[in-house]
């Protein structure tokens, strides 16, 4: 019988069907068309829910869980479904906190951004993210307190940067070679250019609150561990939880890096 | 963590590491022995391709090369190589899926290679797709195996166990089974193996099943872990950009699987648990391969240092087992085995994971801590102290309390707190604050308050950052009262409390005293029961209030909150010894300890004020925290036949019923 003709309660049930017989994307699918007829319908926004998160969407199924809590609020079990994608979340995010010291040595400590700029005859300044007002003034910082003679700023082809920066492209052999690379945020990775940039010095600016992708970063900028990066970080209140002596910058016109400890 | 050794690791703990092996760089070539040659299997490995941006493909071996599966001179270097690095043997995966009349060829193939060094088996009665092809919890049907056909795989095994190098726990052959649930007849089949086994004399086999996620595996010894098998991971397919847009694969978090298996709750059967290094199945599945990105060696080190240390919390003697996966599932891109991006950094990391776990959990230091302030690690020249100068003394009687207070990164609380402490009705105090390397305005803020206190005597000391419970044993030293009160540097005492507190010490003959506490947020405010959390917190330090003792509760939760809400007489700490260095859980483990030595006296009126803001709730039990629990509680646990509370039959039996039903009996001593 086409979906269309079907009662939404058999077609729950065939969804079920599908997701206890493991057949996950059917029984999405499934579930998917009933909310389609009724957006409203609890046991598909809880089972798509349950769904999603067995198939590794989690922001889905949290976004599905929470909508079923609010549907149905004494329904304990979509609580506790919800409850369940919450933690596994939020156990990432505690791991990656407990690993981040374990990189430790592979970070050392840049007293001033001057004197590493000053030992190599180009600074490439690499922005690694979409810049907020506070992010630009930040770069504006880190230019003014390196104060390289030959600043050369890139973007990541991700970064959606207003800067009139030339972006780096592998077709175009267009990125950065030699010198001192500085990376402005964590969100992009480098590593499919990074061989080719051959850098002298590596420093990677810190500017949010992300344990993940900074562990990602610190092992791509150190060659997978095979040397030592520098690490900068904008404002205190960051500096403070991460598990490095770094340099903090503050986001000023004039230089004012100061120590972080 | 880059500091090479050359010996082998030895464990003071008995803890052994046993990493999964696979026959041939490939699983085709480990199920079939005819399917592909040696140089084949490699062939896939090393052309293998990246699928998205940043994949890393292929993976390149390192110093051991392309080896053929029955290379004996490479089984020689790995069994050197493994050893060197904290692994004590090898479980050989051995594929036998029925399709020849016995497994003796592969076990044969076996057992040339395990001259060298210690090995068990691991019947992959799963064939090669089961994990290939599933990353999550959602296991590939297999195909199902009569008792008959179990019989013969187990009766070919026989033989192995006669030789010395196979592995035993207290001497029992050990024999793992990947998927128990494909065994007809399940316990007949296992009832024969165990006849069979002792009938050979071989004694009773040690059986391991790998079980899904939840529940044993019925029958067996023990259950082991089986990664990538378990809880779904989150897929990052949007965070990555394809490079083929045929690509059709699955891209994981590793740290996403690694978070939720370590932070399964403590089972209540025997678990054996399992690290992975990593796991991409690129070299078999191509543009459909699914792909574990976020592996690193510090993250494969943590996982393993994770499981390390719960192994030897709650197993024991041989039975104190953890498992890598594995040595060389090249084509799976599961290796320990040094590849050309990597080296031998996984194995670095392995070792100095195994160092670490070994060292145990953290002690209480003895009391009096030996030569004030050498004990810390701050050292005497990071060390500074003010003083006030009391000109004004109040008047004062009742014994002298030395309150003490850690004090880090509280510069807008820490006036407040002290504040409190002075408008105390109980006038003997003197207060000593230890400012543990805040990287605000606390340190500033203390030395200005000591510079105008004329009323009391207030010592500041600035240390290097050491940790909470580091300053308050160093806080501690300084102090000279009867009794030790502390306080966070972010909360507050209500005017009567140590008055009441030392009240109820008298009436009750304790030296130890903690009281009900009330919730206040950032500015200040009582935060009510419409904040679930608190609500939720309040229930659990008033079921502490009214069970028969307070340690009833103390071993399901911290019902004093805080070591702030601790009073107790400073010789007690002769017998408790200082602080411990857990980081979060000091607290619950001195009180506990301090049960031992005498009544905890619980005052039921909310006398401490515990702020809550920021990062200082405890709403969960973080990964650290639940390690530091387990900690603390194996050690509060391992003496508990001695326990005051345990002297009478009665209290002992009710006591012990209690622990029984909260599911703690896994700490109960055998």
């Amino acid at each position: 019988m086409p979906a269309s003709r079907q009662a939404i309660p058999d077609m729950v049930q065939m969804a079920f069907a599908a997701q206890v017989g493991g057949r996950l994307a059917e029984a999405a699918e499934r579930y998917a068309e009933v909310l389609k007829r009724d957006p409203s319908q609890f046991d598909a926004t809880h089972m798509l829910g349950v769904v999603q998160y067995h198939r590794g969407r989690f922001d889905e199924a949290l976004r599905l869980l929470k909508r079923a809590v609010e549907l149905q609020p004494n329904v304990g079990q979509a609580r506790e479904n919800l409850d369940i994608v919450q933690t596994a979340r939020r156990r990432e995010g505690e791991l990656c906190r407990e690993v981040l010291p374990r990189l430790a040595p592979l970070v050392m400590r840049v007293d001033k951004l001057v004197d590493l700029a000053a030992s190599v005859c180009v600074m490439h300044l690499v922005i690694m993210q979409s810049l907020s007002a506070q992010d630009e003034a930040f770069v504006e910082s880190i230019v003014v307190a390196s104060g390289a003679t030959q600043v050369r700023t890139w973007k990541d082809p991700g970064a959606s940067s207003d800067r009139n920066a030339p972006a780096v492209d592998l077709s175009a052999q267009s990125h950065p070679v030699g010198g001192l690379i500085v990376f402005f945020g964590t969100e992009f990775s480098p590593i499919e250019w990074f061989d080719r940039a051959r850098a002298e010095l590596c420093l990677l600016v810190v500017t949010r609150d992300e344990p993940g992708l900074l562990l990602d970063r610190i092992r791509e900028c150190s060659a997978e561990g095979s040397r030592q990066i520098g690490m900068l970080c904008c404002g205190e209140a960051l500096a403070r939880r991460l598990p490095f002596t770094v340099e903090v910058l503050v986001a000023q016109a004039a230089p004012t890096t100061r120590d972080g400890q | 963590m880059s500091i090479e050794h050359s010996v082998a690791v030895r464990s003071t703990s008995g803890l052994r590491v046993i990493a999964f092996y696979r026959v041939g760089a490939s699983r085709q070539a480990s199920a079939d022995p005819t399917h592909s040659s040696a140089s084949d299997s490699w062939l896939r490995v090393t052309q293998a391709t990246a699928n998205f941006r940043g994949h890393y493909q292929p993976h390149v071996p390192g110093e051991l090369g392309r080896y053929a599966a029955s290379d004996t001179h490479t089984s020689e270097a790995q069994a050197v190589l493994a050893r060197s690095y904290g692994i004590d043997a090898f479980c050989y995966f051995c594929a036998w899926t029925g399709a020849t009349p016995s497994p003796e060829i592969e076990l044969n193939r076996i057992r040339n290679l395990a001259t060298a060094f210690p090995y068990c088996v691991c019947w992959e009665n799963t064939g090669p797709a089961r994990d290939l092809s599933a990353a999550s919890s959602q296991a590939m049907p297999g195909r199902r195996y009569s008792a008959a056909e179990s019989v013969v795989f187990f009766r070919a095994l026989l033989p192995l166990f006669a030789d010395a190098q196979y592995v035993r726990v207290n001497g029992r052959p050990i024999v793992i089974v990947a998927a128990p649930e494909l065994l007809d007849d399940l316990a007949s089949t296992l009832a024969t193996w165990r006849e069979d086994c002792r009938r050979s004399g071989a004694g009773d086999p040690y059986l391991v099943g790998v079980s899904p996620v939840r529940g044993t595996s019925p029958g067996f010894d023990a259950t082991v872990e089986m990664p990538p098998l378990g809880f779904p991971p989150e897929s990052v397919q949007g965070a990555v950009t394809a490079v083929d847009p045929l690509f059709r694969g699955e891209i994981l978090s590793y740290r996403s699987l690694a978070a939720q298996l370590l932070g399964r709750a403590r089972p209540g059967y025997k678990l054996l648990r399992t690290a992975m290094p990593g796991w991409d199945t690129a070299p078999v599945d191509g543009l459909q391969g699914v792909t574990f990105v976020g592996a690193s060696p510090e993250a494969f080190g943590y996982w393993v240092e994770r499981i390390a240390r719960e192994a030897i919390l709650r197993l024991h003697g041989e039975e104190r087992l953890i498992f890598v996966r594995s040595w060389n599932e090249w084509d799976a891109g599961c290796h320990l085995e040094p590849d050309e991006r990597h080296g031998r950094q996984y194995l670095v990391a392995l070792r100095y994971a195994i160092e670490q776990a070994n060292q145990g959990a953290p002690k209480r230091p003895a009391w009096p801590l030996g030569g004030f302030p050498s004990h810390s690690p701050a050292g005497v020249a990071q060390t500074r102290i003010v003083r006030s100068r009391v000109t004004q003394p109040l008047s004062a009687h009742g014994p002298t309390v030395s309150v003490v207070m850690p004090a880090y990164n509280h510069e807008r609380f820490v006036t407040q707190a002290l504040d409190s402490v002075f408008a105390q009705t109980h006038g003997a105090v003197e207060i000593i604050v230890v400012d543990d390397g805040s990287r605000d305005a606390t340190g500033a803020v203390l030395d200005d308050y000591a510079g105008r206190c004329a009323t009391h005597p207030l010592t500041v000391l600035h240390q290097q950052n050491a940790g909470a419970h580091d300053a308050i044993n160093h806080g501690m030293t300084l102090a000279r009262g009867e009794w030790v009160a502390l306080i966070n540097s972010d909360d507050m005492y209500a005017a009567t409390r140590l008055e009441s507190c030392l009240k109820t010490l008298a009436e009750r003959k304790a030296a130890f005293a903690f009281s009900a506490a009330s919730f206040v947020n950032e500015t200040g405010e009582v935060i009510g029961n419409e904040d679930r959390y608190v609500a939720q917190l309040r229930d659990e330090v008033a079921r502490g209030f009214r069970a028969p003792d307070p340690v009833y509760a103390l071993t399901r939760f911290n019902v004093a909150i805080s070591s702030g809400n601790f009073v107790f007489k400073r010789e007690l700490l002769n017998a408790t010894g200082g602080f411990c260095a857990l980081r979060v859980c000091h607290d619950w483990d001195f009180i506990l300890a301090a049960s031992y030595y005498t009544p905890l006296a619980a005052v039921d009126q909310p006398l401490y004020i515990y702020r809550m803001h920021g990062a200082n709730t405890f709403a969960d039990r973080g990964l650290a925290t639940r390690l530091e629990i387990e900690q603390l509680l194996s050690r509060f646990f391992q003496d508990i036949y001695r326990h005051p509370l345990l002297s009478d039959p009665a209290n002992r039996e009710r006591f012990l019923s209690y622990v029984r039903g909260c599911g703690l009996d896994g700490f109960l001593p055998v």
